[in-house]
């Protein structure tokens, strides 16, 4: 079930309704937990039982890692819990990519005839609950976290409808606490906050992102012979389609979430603004960066056992973050370029300061300015490789992006613009309401604070923007893929 | 005491959001009714959707011989029916095509058609009529959604497949929300027509409005031009002609054609098929095979039904014509006189 379909509209309409209907915390805990299992039958179907499974598996070895005494037994459910979480995960994420690779493996050497792919379905959200699952019991095991009171909460907290299929990741510590047991209030301000996130949520979506998507397919199902220009707005128009689908969906998951009251971290903030690959990775997808480093990099040894050990902890941490969003090669590509990226970073920093080296002949503003062309040049060319993926279009991409051609086809590129101004427009836009957002932070929260009268103006902009600019053909978010 | 008071914050804001979701709605509408159907009416060929419901209507109760032509945008720019009329004043002739055509799009028509009881129906077809390559005209089925009424019309539902069937089948609702896609093209005809009017840009490429007689109106591509400069570049350029193509095998354009016809010849209305003029330029880059499989259905489809056919395809000298397929002003006055006298030969007859 979209968040931008009438469907979800209605459904979230009746979970409240119930919610207010009935008053005892249990029955409203029990509402939401069926509310959110039927949310994923919509899409899921029967695998809605790998979700029950991972739900049962990890709430138990949760608690027999929390009342064993000895550190072997705790390490023991520890890894059923994660050999449990991450056998479903790879067979039903990995299995046929594997087997893909077996296949080419012994064609090349001649040694096997071809295994059959298996005949399986992505469950949909499956990287996004298997890691929030996982981190309860590492947190337990770590002694961070003391296990969910009942099932029923266990429940919830992995299933909740909002986050469930695209994240963000929620973290027990985070998500538990808050399912006490007062009554579950539908407030007048959360209301008005959670329709706040929703509506800027859906326009980012509808207006931004899905209006990008047909002009990316169009460059990206066959970028050959295109110029560097066509290729470099096609990335820029991805890098934006990408962001404002995603971000969309973390707004509205965290916008329904606020209406019953729940609270989730923010899961980006301005990436486009960021200065180099680290500060990228605190910006973009903050739930699934910080996972990854407090589950995978610091574990492998994070910065502390040396500087190659560093570089290849951050190449390993990347690589998997890569994997994480798919089973292709160009993901997995994408995540070694980040890695690539960071270490690079670091490296080079450790060496020379940038900072007072340009300080003498630039000031600090324009160093900053600089500082984010040349990040977000490498963070743009890096939306290629996560986007195209025919290994010849990647290459030919590549190649526009870095070797650009197009100074001397003034009138192709001023046709294209006319062509396109639609999606220009988009995109000057788009860049415009970032650098508005960058000025006056946390503008959600600025325009909810809003004179009610005020914000009722915003909801009726914001519903004319929809009814105009709105598609007609609904699109589902990229994230609900990985 | 101020009534708000009376009211808790919670139930301000649903009522405030049930409110801004009423008034977005009103003046999304009034912006569709005053901009995007004056566009369709008067800045697009769309316009014809509700215009030639209209036109079938009021010619229930006209009890005057009548000709009606059909076809895509061949028929509609070649034909001028007022010349036509000149050449007998027993018969009236209307030009009913419409751009992009073809028989699976004429289908919607055909109730309308039979009940508006015209003596004779001359389909004008070309190699894209049957090639089932040529374009899908989403927007038209969208717009004449509420003359279709698949409900009522069994043998509609069983021709038309689901993609067809969900723009066909809009309610007035859907529709309403399908014409946003047309405030983006309504509003570049709208600058282009002001830069035209007051810059002195050129006319912006779009048709006039129908005046709703199905004579010779709106000319869109028609100029005293013998040939239209890019046209030979788009011809050199083009490397495909896949839309021209039309396989030995039935598909749902043929199979819609012999519907036309069967529908029609049970309602005892003539029937003249006309293989419309090509450019001898574009006629000799479309591939043999086509040929052969375009003459094999039509000569099939004559000799089942006993219906003549009037071939066109190479009557014509490239000085004739505007484009591939579209006569210029001066083919189209020749075209016309010489389809118009076999007409009226062949209906002369009955």
């Amino acid at each position: 079930m979209l968040f931008n379909t009438i469907q979800f509209a209605i459904f979230m309409i009746l979970v409240v309704l119930a919610i207010e209907l009935f008053k005892k915390n249990k029955l409203q805990l029990v509402i939401l937990t069926i509310a959110s299992y039927v949310f994923y039958y919509f899409d899921g179907g029967f695998l809605v039982v790998l979700l029950l499974f991972t739900a049962s598996l990890d709430f138990f070895c949760g608690k027999k890692i929390y009342e064993s005494k000895s550190a072997k037994k705790k390490k023991f459910f520890l890894f059923i819990s994660i050999i449990g979480s991450l056998g479903i995960l790879a067979f039903f994420k990995y299995a046929n990519f594997t087997i893909n690779i077996a296949n080419h493996v012994a064609d090349i050497f001649g040694i096997a005839p071809p295994l059959k792919l298996l005949n399986i379905l992505l469950p949909v959200g499956i990287s996004f609950f298997t890691f929030q699952s996982m981190s309860y019991t590492i947190d337990i095991y770590r002694g961070d976290l003391k296990p969910a009171s009942s099932f029923l909460k266990y429940m919830l907290f992995i299933a909740f409808f909002p986050q469930l299929v695209a994240g963000p990741i929620v973290r027990a510590s985070d998500f538990l606490p808050q399912l006490n047991d007062k009554r579950i209030l539908i407030l007048g301000k959360n209301l008005k906050i959670g329709l706040t996130y929703i509506s800027w949520g859906i326009v980012k979506k509808l207006i931004f992102a899905d209006n990008f998507a047909p002009f990316v397919n169009s460059i990206f199902a066959d970028p050959m012979g295109f110029s560097s220009f066509y290729i470099i707005i096609g990335a820029l128009a991805f890098g934006i389609q990408i962001y404002c689908d995603f971000s969309a969906y973390t707004n509205i998951a965290i916008g329904c979430a606020r209406i019953f009251g729940f609270t989730f971290l923010e899961n980006f903030n301005k990436p486009y603004f960021a200065r180099n690959p680290s500060d990228f990775w605190r910006r973009w997808h903050i739930s699934l960066s910080t996972w990854l480093k407090d589950y995978l990099y610091i574990p492998l040894g994070g910065s502390r056992k040396g500087k190659f050990r560093t570089y290849l902890n951050l190449m390993i941490t990347m690589l998997l973050g890569g994997l994480w969003h798919g089973a292709a090669w160009n993901f997995v590509v994408w995540g070694g370029y980040q890695g690539g990226l960071l270490a690079t970073h670091k490296f080079v920093t450790d060496r020379i300061n940038f900072k007072n080296f340009f300080n003498k002949f630039i000031n600090e503003k324009t160093r900053n300015i600089f500082s984010i062309i040349i990040a977000q040049y490498f963070v743009f060319l890096g939306w290629l490789i996560f986007r195209v993926r025919d290994s010849s279009h990647l290459l030919y991409s590549i190649k526009k992006f870095i070797l650009v051609d197009f100074f001397s086809d003034v009138s192709g590129i001023i046709s294209f613009c006319i062509q396109n101004k639609f999606i220009i427009f988009l995109i000057l836009l788009f860049f415009y309401l970032h650098i508005l957002s960058y000025k006056i932070k946390n503008i959600i929260e600025r325009i909810n604070s809003l004179n009610l009268w005020y914000w009722f103006l915003y909801i009726i902009f914001v519903m004319l923007l929809l009814f105009i600019f709105t598609p007609n053909l609904n699109t589902a978010f990229i994230y609900f893929q990985f | 005491m101020r009534i708000n008071v009376f009211i808790n914050f919670k139930v301000k804001i649903i009522i405030l959001l049930v409110i801004a979701l009423v008034i977005s709605f009103f003046v999304y509408s009034i912006i569709i009714k005053f901009y995007v159907d004056s566009y369709l009416e008067s800045g697009s060929d769309l316009g014809r959707g509700e215009k030639i419901f209209e036109f079938y209507n009021t010619k229930i109760d006209d009890s005057s011989n009548k000709i009606y032509y059909l076809g895509h945008s061949s028929m509609k720019e070649d034909i001028d029916a007022n010349l036509i009329d000149n050449l007998n004043d027993s018969f009236k002739n209307y030009n009913l095509g419409n751009p992009a055509s073809t028989p699976l799009r004429e289908v919607i028509e055909i109730n309308s058609i039979i009940n508006s009881k015209p003596k004779a129906v001359v389909i004008g077809v070309g190699y894209m009529s049957f090639s089932n390559n040529w374009l899908f005209p989403y927007d038209q089925y969208a717009l004449i959604s509420k003359y279709a009424d698949l409900k009522k019309n069994n043998e509609l539902i069983l021709i038309y497949n689901e993609t067809y069937r969900e723009f066909l089948g809009m309610n007035k609702f859907k529709l309403l929300m399908y014409k946003r896609k047309f405030i983006y093209p309504a509003t570049n005809y709208k600058i282009n027509l002001l830069r035209y009017k007051f810059l002195g840009a050129e006319k912006p490429y779009s048709y006039k409005n129908y005046n709703g007689d199905f004579k010779s109106e709106g000319i869109l591509l028609q100029s005293n031009e013998s040939y239209n400069p890019e046209f030979i570049n788009l011809l050199r350029n083009k490397k495909s002609f896949y839309e021209y193509f039309v396989p030995s095998e039935t598909n749902i354009e043929k199979y819609s054609f012999e519907f036309i016809i069967q529908r029609l010849l049970e309602n005892d209305i003539k029937i003249i098929i006309v293989k419309i003029p090509l450019n001898p330029d574009l006629l000799e880059k479309i591939s043999n095979e086509s040929k052969n499989n375009f003459d094999a259905f039509l000569n099939g489809i004559s000799r089942k039904y006993n219906i003549t056919i009037l071939d066109y395809t190479s009557s014509y000298s490239n000085f004739y014509f505007y484009d591939g397929h579209h006569l210029n002003i001066n083919g189209k006055k020749t075209f016309s006189k010489n389809l118009g006298l076999a007409v009226m030969r062949i209906v002369g007859e009955v």
